[in-house]
Formats: structure tokens, sequence, C-alpha cells
């Protein structure tokens, strides 16, 4: 049970100065403070929403209210005064104090107009301290001064949404069914019921699980399946490759020999001896100058990527080596000088300079101090701009030399295809001619047939070895192409490995949501459930009528109905009494649902009840009491023969309150 | 704030085994400190319920 303990005013209104203890005596926890209209009842009330809330709801028009803070504590202030007005609520909760402190600072002026004293606030608003300790140390306590802690504090046990089902106003129930209220209330329970961290809780997980269903998507799209299919192609044609170049390899030897033998048998037949031996040199000066060309084409590449940079470069070069001699002809690049020199003439205090044989005074030392400071940072520009300077007039010198060196180019390239171009023409004659050679001899060989055959041999193995060069290059992007499948491989393994955890969590969090909102929902129909029921239980209990009603229903929105035996619905004709009834019903079985016990404090409580629902009511509210704290502000005819007769002897305190005799503030209460 | 006993009796109900009912008050429990790093937590959670309980993917059909 959540209890009021304490409530302690300073200057508040008429509380000017006043502590109000609710100790508890016997079973029952009613606590009962009389007073007659006019003196503080409902004032009271205000005093504890102003301390929780900052806002006096049951004022009725504050346009014309007095300010909260006492007038007489104003007038017996001196000038520049600061007063503070403070309410302090001390509840209980378990083994532990909660203390709700607010207050107000004023200082203490003359009003200009009227000549009296007034009060101005010293700061725009109120301030609320919550400070929670355990019950048997004051030690622990700790202290929320920041909005936000307070709120949260104050939203735990009393929260404004509903404070009316907190601290209730018999007198006021105009408002108590509207639809909006009902709304808030629906709000409210499902806060202090924590269905809202069901809530909550389930849409995070919800948010989750989209998050990882599209980063699933994601890696889908990445997925390649083919790429198993472009390796196996690949690795295969590479096969192909390597047996078609292992093919040639064998094969080449064989027909070398071939060609060798062909050209050995030409070669011994006398009569075309000189035909074969010239072919044999013109051969072997093919292959040599072949060899020449391709080591030629390295140099024409060399030749070309060498001027593409200078050329660029040039207009740099020629402006830099334009700037050094520009400097060195205005002597703006320093002279070499002998720093060492300079140096020891200082350090050894040499009286006189060996060149000028001047004086080196102390001006002069000076001097040369700051020439070798001057000389340091210029020397090394000095010394860099030297030191390109010779690669930049070597450059240039080059740049000069491109026409001659390209003249050359084109001389020797021109040599190497005319040469060549002659050498395989003087082959064709030759292999034309003894391709169509014929003699009387009989007996010997067939020239003609063996230059055919060692043309077709010949020809074979220049395929062969063009298609040997030309598979191996392809061998050579291949497995390019494979490293970087194979990479993709490796990073599509991976990413599976991580598809399958995000499946898994995807699969846990959708659980999760479904989980939280089933029992979101249990819990909701559980909460209204047990709403009505209890609302319905306390509300026959409280009315003098038994036949008449039939059911209560409360919708999915929190606004109740009344039905009659008829089933027709009754809540807009229901009596004073039995709207009070209902009130009290609901409203305590908002507490009990909610799982937290929080005190009632009610102003008139029984004003609007009469003859046997006022006996029946406060014997049930009785009832109740032994669970629950419940203040009850009475009026002295409200208080009537009914109620004392139930209550004088078993509440746990009936005080009364009443004001000074010049009506400024609140006697001290008396039990 | 701690757990009202009627969701701990909710989460006691539900027909799922031990350690997703714990996964489950874990996380309630995570959002009822209302911390800004929510979503980590809940994310190691989830992380630590599939490795210790060696989780395979579960259909979601019948939920």
């Amino acid at each position: 049970m959540i209890k009021i303990e304490k409530i302690e005013f300073d200057n508040y209104r008429q509380y000017k100065n006043c502590i109000i203890n609710f100790e508890n005596k016997n079973e029952y926890n009613i606590y009962i403070l009389r007073a007659k209209n006019g003196t503080g009842k409902t004032t009271f009330l205000n005093g504890i929403l102003w301390c929780l809330y900052g806002n006096e709801y049951y004022i009725s028009d504050f346009s014309k209210a007095l300010k909260i803070i006492n007038e007489s504590a104003v007038q017996e202030a001196n000038i520049d005064d600061v007063l503070e007005v403070k309410v302090r609520l001390t509840i209980s909760d378990d083994d532990k104090y909660v203390i709700f402190e607010r207050s107000q600072k004023f200082s203490i002026s003359i009003d200009p107009l009227t000549e009296l004293k007034k009060a101005v606030q010293t700061t725009p608003k109120s301030i609320l301290k919550v400070m929670e300790n355990p019950k048997n140390s004051f030690e622990n306590a700790q202290v929320y001064e920041s909005d936000d802690d307070t709120l949260s504090m104050v939203k735990q046990y009393f929260d404004e949404d509903i404070y009316s089902y907190y601290f209730f106003d018999g007198e006021n129930l105009k408002n108590y069914f509207d639809k909006n209220n009902a709304g808030k209330v629906k709000e409210s329970i499902y806060s202090l019921s924590q269905v809202n961290l069901l809530s909550n809780a389930s849409k995070r997980c919800e948010g989750l699980s989209v998050e990882k269903s599209r980063e699933l998507t994601k890696k889908n799209g990445f997925s390649d399946n083919t790429i198993y299919d472009k390796i196996d192609k690949i690795q295969d044609d590479n096969e192909t490759l390597i047996n078609n170049n292992k093919s040639i390899a064998s094969e080449k030897p064989v027909l070398e020999l071939r060609l060798a033998e062909l050209n050995s048998q030409l070669s011994g037949y006398q009569p075309i001896r000189d035909k074969q031996a010239r072919r044999e040199e013109l051969d072997k000066r093919f292959k040599q100058l072949k060899s020449e060309q391709i080591e030629f084409y390295s140099k024409k590449k060399e030749f070309i990527r060498t001027y593409l940079i200078l050329f660029n470069l040039y207009p740099r070069i020629k402006s830099t080596l334009d700037m050094i001699k520009y400097k060195e002809e205005h002597g703006e690049l320093p002279p070499r000088i002998d720093k060492r020199q300079i140096e020891e003439l200082i350090n050894n205090h040499v009286k006189n300079c060996p060149m000028c044989d001047g004086e080196l005074n102390d001006h002069a030392i000076l001097h040369m101090k700051q020439l070798l400071d001057d000389l340091d940072i210029s020397s090394q520009a000095s010394n860099y701009l030297s030191s390109i300077k010779g690669g930049l007039e070597s450059a240039i010198f080059k740049c000069k030399k491109y026409e001659s060196e390209r003249k050359n180019i084109l001389e020797k390239e021109k040599y190497y295809k005319e040469e060549l171009n002659k050498i395989e023409n003087e082959l064709n004659t030759i292999s034309k001619y003894l391709s169509t050679y014929t003699d009387d001899s009989i007996g010997l060989i067939d020239v003609s047939k063996l230059e055919r055959e060692r043309t077709n041999i010949q020809e074979e193995l220049d395929i062969k070895q063009k298609s040997f060069g030309a598979n191996e290059k392809l061998i050579e992007i291949n497995n390019d192409k494979l490293n970087e499948l194979q990479k993709q491989v490796k990073e599509m393994e991976k990413n599976a490995s991580e598809k399958l955890a995000l499946q898994k969590q995807l699969s846990i969090y959708r659980s999760l949501t479904t989980v939280l909102n089933q029992i979101k929902k249990n819990l909701m129909d559980e909460i209204k459930i047990e709403i009505q029921a209890n609302t319905w239980k306390t509300f026959k209990n409280m009315i003098w009528k038994k036949e008449t009603f039939n059911k209560l229903e409360i919708n999915d929105d929190y606004q109740m109905s009344v039905y009659n035996n008829n089933l027709n619905d009754m809540t807009g004709s229901l009596s004073a009494t039995e709207s009070m009834a209902l009130a009290y019903s609901f409203t305590l079985a908002v507490h009990e649902t909610s799982g937290r016990n929080c005190p009632l404090v009610v102003d008139s409580p029984l004003g609007r009840v009469s003859d046997e629902n006022r006996t029946n009511m406060a014997k049930e509210l009785l009832k109740i009491s032994k669970n629950k704290q419940i203040i009850m502000l009475f009026t002295p005819d409200e208080y009537s023969t009914e109620v004392s007769d139930i209550y004088d002897n078993t509440v746990a305190s009936i005080r009364d309150i009443s004001l000074t005799d010049d009506e400024k503030e609140i006697n001290k209460l008396e039990v | 704030m701690t757990m009202s006993k009627k969701i701990i009796n909710e989460v006691e109900k539900i027909d799922k085994d031990e350690p997703f009912k714990k996964l489950v008050l874990d996380i309630l429990d995570l959002e009822s400190k209302g911390t800004h790093y929510f979503k980590s937590k809940c994310e190691e959670l989830v992380k630590k319920y599939i490795d210790d309980n060696r989780v395979g993917v579960i259909s979601n059909d019948k939920d």
C-alpha cells in the first residue's frame, strides 16, 4: 500500500504553517478532515495538486484567484524580504519514503497604487524536488531535481493525466465520464500496468526485424550462382589450352627433326646445294634481324615514352631554368661563401678581417652572425636550385635532340622492314625454284617433292609457334579472371555465413514481436475484464438498488456503460448518487488493476449521496480502506449521523480544520 | 521500474522454451530501463540466445 504519511505547508494560502500527519493506528486507513465551507478543504486538495503538478486544478477562476502566498505572511514581512511558499508531501511505498517538495519564492515590495505590501514571484515557475530514501536510513537518499526525473517520479505514483482519479472531487463529476477523459484513463492504465512497455518493446523488435530483413535482401543481391559455372568454364578452357600447348610442344620436335632431315637431304644434293646453302644463310640472317627488330621496337617504345613526358613537362622545365638563370644573373642566388671560415673568425675572436683587414668589432661580428643565419636558410634553397639546374639543362638539351633521334628511329625501322622483306622475297624465290625443280637424274632425290614437304612443315611449324604463343597469352588472361572470380567466391562464402546468421536473427526478432504483441493483447484484455468486474462488484455494493442493474461494460476505449435488466444502456440516466458510486467504483478498480495501490483523497466524499446509499457507500469505503488509504474532506453537514455512526470509532483519525479569528490562516489541527 | 507480476505471469504462459522466455523478460527489462542503447544491447541478447541454444532458422509461418 502506498500511503501519504505527512503533508507540510509553508505560506501556502491559508495553510500558513501547518503539518498534518497520517499515522496508522488501526486496521482502517480512513483519515477524515472536517471543515466548514470556505475554510480550506478544496485548498487542501489544491495544495497537494500544486505540490505534485504545479497546478491547482480545483480553482474555478485563476484570473480572480488570490496569489498562492499567504497574505498575512506578506503583510508581516519587511520590504525586500524573500518569502517561500512550500508544500511537502511525504509518502511511503513499501520500504522507502518518497518526498515531493515544491517551492516558489516571492520578494516583498510596495504596490505603488495601494501602498500596501505585495509579493512578486522571483522565478517564473516553481521548483519541484523529489527525494527517495529507505525507511531505515536517510543517508542513502536519492534526490531528483531535473524536470525529466521529477516528472517521471510523479508519473510513477500520481499520473497527472488522471489526477482526478487520485484526488477526487465529489462535487465535480461532470467531466468524469467524458470521452476525452476515458482516453486519458486508458493511456494511464496502460502506462501504469506496463502495457506501454510491451508495446514499445514490440515496436523496437519489429523495427529490428525490418532492419535485418533489409540487410538480408542486400546480401541476397550479392550472390551470383553462375559464378561457379564461370569458374568451371575458365578452368576447362585453360585445360584445353594447356593440352593444346602440350601437343604443340610434343609435335614441334618431330616437325623440327623432319625439317632438319629435309634440309640435310637438300643440302646434300649437289645441283641445288648452293641454293640450299643460300637459303640457310638467309634463314639465319632473317632470325637474327627479327630478334634485332624486337629489341628495336622496345627501344622505340622507350623513345616515345621519354619524349612524351619531356614534351609535356617542357614548359615548366624551361620556365624553372629561366628563373634559376635570372636569379644567378641578378645575384639573388647567393655566391658561394665559406661558412666555416666565417665561423672560425667569430669563434677565434679574430681582430681583423683577413680579406680587407678591416676591424672586426662587435657590429661586424653581429653582422657576420646574421649573415650565417641568412646563409643557412638561403643555402638550402641555393643548393637545391643548383642541384636541379643540371638536370633541367639536360632535359632541354635532350629535347633539342628529338628530331635527330626521331630520324634515326624511322630510318632503323625502315631498314629492318626492307631487309626482312628482301630476305623473305629471296627465300620465296628459292623455295619456288626448288619446288618446281626437275632434272634428268633418276633414282636420286625428288627435289620438288622434298621442297614442298619442307614448305608445308615450315608453315605448320610457324602456325604452331604462333598458336603456342597465343595460347600462353590466353592462359595468362584466364588465370587473372580465375583469381578475380575466386576472390568473389570467398566474398560470397563469407556473405553466406553472414546471411545465415542474419536469417536466424530475423526469425528470432519476428518471434519476439509476435510474442510481445500477444502478451500485450492478453494483458489488455485481462486488465479490462478485471476493471470491469471490480467496478461492477463495488458499484453493486455501494448502491441500494439490487434489482435494477443487470451488468456493466467497459469498451476498448474505457468508456463505461451500465445496463438495466432489459439490457438498455442507463449510463446517462443514473442519479447523482449512482453516478458517484460508479465514479468511486471505477476509480478504485483502476487503482487496483494498475498494480499500484495509491491513496485516494476525496473532497465531499458523500456530498451528493443520500439516505441508504450514504450508509452503503460509507461502509463500502470503510471496507476498502483496510487495504487502501482514503483521506476524506467533509463539511460538518456531510458528516451526518449515518456517517459518524460508521466512522467515529473505526477510522484512523478525525480532525477539524478551522480558521484563526482573523480568518487569515488555518489553526493548528487537533485530533 | 520493476516488471509487474501480471507481465511475468503472461511470459510464463507463452508456448516457448525457458531460454526464450528469459530472452523476452531480459528485453522487457531493457525497455523498462529506457536506455538509449537498447538496440545494441538487444542485439547482444539475441545473438547470445542464438549461440547458447544453437538456434537454426525458424519458420515463422505459425507465428
